[in-house]
């Protein structure tokens, strides 16, 4: 167990309920579609938000390298949050197409993103930052409270 | 110890797009092939115009594809820039064009030169790919399965590429005469050891991701890929030290390979947890039946003594299997493709601080609508089974087989090329702002 089987759990775990919102949408349930999506989006933004603020940061000051990998991360966030927005827009005019081609093009734009974290950015992180799991999830917590 | 590691996004679109809009092309000059030389030309696959048919669709439309999805997909998955993309792609993208060209030309022309020219442009660009490509690899610190498969798939590609120049060179000469007997391992290598490999080392990472299920299993991820290898290598062996017995049993575990990454790409598709009925899967549910019949109806006729179509198993592993996984493959590349680079184009509006002139950037569906893909797809499917029935009886299946063939590739090149002009006009329209 290091960051990357934590972090991977974690990604898992979004998967989850992203399928759950678009299965919801794409038998016209808007009700059940909303709420899958709202989880969806709020467990994103916890993740994007610990990477961001905890080990992102953590990954800089230890390598040294601030313009490489984790600014192409952050930078793909940006876009996962642009299409988050236009899927709720689609969502609210309850227009099922829109909905499923906005949400495939973030299920395809989040999955390599995803492997280029699980392959390479947090492998680096396991050799490289504390191996402890124990510490980066009370790390976790603690933002999580502020 | 990182410097090489960079996880930019994408190398630009003109790269991997001109290897994936060449394919169908390919796809459709093998059909023209067929139709002008009619039912004939199936009685055997020796005939000089099928090797030419057999490799429009094996170096035009498998190998262009894979090697472009290639250059797509190692910076994603390894980490791994090549540099000077565009030059690179280049270097290799014409010569592939042209060497599969003329060695089509050299069979059904039947110039010995051309021959010569083939083995020279095909030699350099399966060289020049495989150099690169491996020390990129190499140099990747992903530690992932798939590294490690792909790297065994280019030796694959490179022993495949070295027999075929050396089968080529028995046209060229007076004396130098076609060992017929290496043309089986020409292809186990190229069908097996590199477009089986390369489609499963792939699979692990996108049928996950892509449709949500579980990943393969531990067991299958770490082993099926060197099986394969070691039984190729041991195949290999067998051609030096002829031991009938031997061969057979070779024979059946490369079929149970098969079968098993069939079956249990099947089983994750079937218990995925997105439900929405996503037409890439599809092909990959097609292209795991082509591979479960083609084992099947070996088996059957190995153990009834019935000897096949000649050409049976080539339609079910070449267009059932790699054709179709391929296809499905590039409804979900080049559409995002086309999405990220014209988000690319925005951020750079963005980033001049002129963000009212950005364009909307379409979602995946507006680019190749989902009905284009699921139409084509029904098409494919329908070609293949008429394929199949055309190798047993050609005066009934041949013509319609071929034509709804053609017709499956026209309309993925129309697809594909529709995707890259709506692609070119939106940038068009960006870059008149920029």
């Amino acid at each position: 167990m290091g960051i990357k089987n934590l972090m991977a759990q974690d990604h898992r775990d979004c998967d989850r309920l992203f399928s759950e919102a678009e299965n919801a949408a794409s038998t016209q349930d808007w009700e059940k579609a909303r709420q899958a999506f709202q989880q969806f989006v709020q467990a994103m933004d916890r993740h994007l938000g610990i990477e961001e603020q905890v080990l992102f940061p953590a990954f800089e000051q230890e390598t040294g390298i601030v313009t490489g990998p984790t600014e192409m991360m952050r930078m793909e966030h940006e876009q996962m949050r642009a299409l988050f927005d236009e899927m709720a827009a689609a969502l609210e005019r309850e227009e099922a197409d829109d909905y499923l081609g906005e949400a495939e093009t973030l299920l395809i734009l989040m999955q390599q993103h995803n492997m280029k974290e699980e392959q390479i950015l947090y492998s680096i992180m396991d050799q490289r930052l504390d191996a402890d799991v124990d510490n980066w999830q009370q790390k976790f917590q603690e933002w999580n409270r502020a | 110890m990182h410097a090489n590691l960079s996880l930019q996004q994408a190398p630009p679109f003109s790269v991997p797009a001109r290897f994936l809009v060449s394919a169908p092309v390919f796809g459709l000059l093998a059909a023209l092939v067929l139709l002008w030389h009619g039912p004939d030309i199936i009685s055997s696959r020796w005939n000089p115009p099928m090797l030419a048919v057999t490799h429009l669709l094996t170096l035009g439309f498998l190998a262009m594809s894979m090697l472009g999805a290639m250059l797509q997909l190692m910076p994603v998955l390894m980490g791994m820039v090549i540099p000077r993309p565009v030059l690179f792609s280049s270097i290799i993208h014409t010569p592939l064009v042209l060497g599969s060209l003329s060695l089509a030309a050299a069979w059904l022309l039947q110039y010995r030169w051309l021959f010569l020219v083939a083995m020279l442009l095909l030699g350099f660009t399966f060289a020049v790919f495989v150099m690169v490509a491996a020390e990129r690899l190499l140099r990747s610190v992903s530690r992932h399965i798939t590294r490690t498969m792909m790297l065994l798939a280019l030796l694959a590609l490179l022993l495949t590429a070295g027999l075929g120049i050396y089968l080529a060179a028995g046209y060229v000469g007076e004396t130098f005469a076609v060992a017929r007997q290496l043309t089986d391992l020409h292809l186990s290598w190229g069908l097996l050891g590199w477009v089986f490999m390369l489609v499963m080392a792939v699979a692990y990472q996108v049928i996950p991701m892509f449709q949500i299920t579980d990943d393969y299993p531990k067991w299958h991820q770490r082993w099926l890929g060197w099986l394969l290898f070691v039984l190729l290598l041991a195949l290999s062996l067998t051609w030096f030290y002829p031991l009938a017995g031997l061969q057979a049993l070779l024979g059946v575990l490369l079929a149970a390979c098969l079968l098993v990454f069939a079956l249990n790409t099947l089983w994750l598709l079937h218990r995925r947890r997105r439900t929405l009925p996503d037409t890439t899967m599809k092909f990959w549910q097609l292209a795991m039946a082509s591979l479960i019949a083609l084992v099947f109806i070996r088996g059957i006729a190995m153990l009834a003594g019935i000897e096949l179509p000649a050409l049976l198993t080539g339609v079910l592993m070449i267009a059932g299997f790699a054709m179709t996984a391929v296809n499905g493959m590039m409804y979900k590349i080049i559409p995002f493709l086309i999405w990220l680079h014209l988000s690319a184009r925005n951020k750079d509006l963005r980033d001049a601080g002129r963000r009212e002139q950005q364009v909307k950037v379409p979602h995946m569906r507006k680019i190749i609508p989902e009905n284009a893909g699921l139409w084509q797809f029904r098409i494919h499917f329908a070609a293949l089974v008429l394929l199949a029935l055309a190798t047993c009886w050609p005066a009934w299946f041949f013509y319609p087989a071929v034509l709804l063939f053609a017709l499956a590739q026209g309309f993925l090149l129309y697809n594909l090329l529709n995707a890259v002009r709506f692609y070119g006009a939106k940038r068009t329209a960006l870059q008149a702002v920029l």
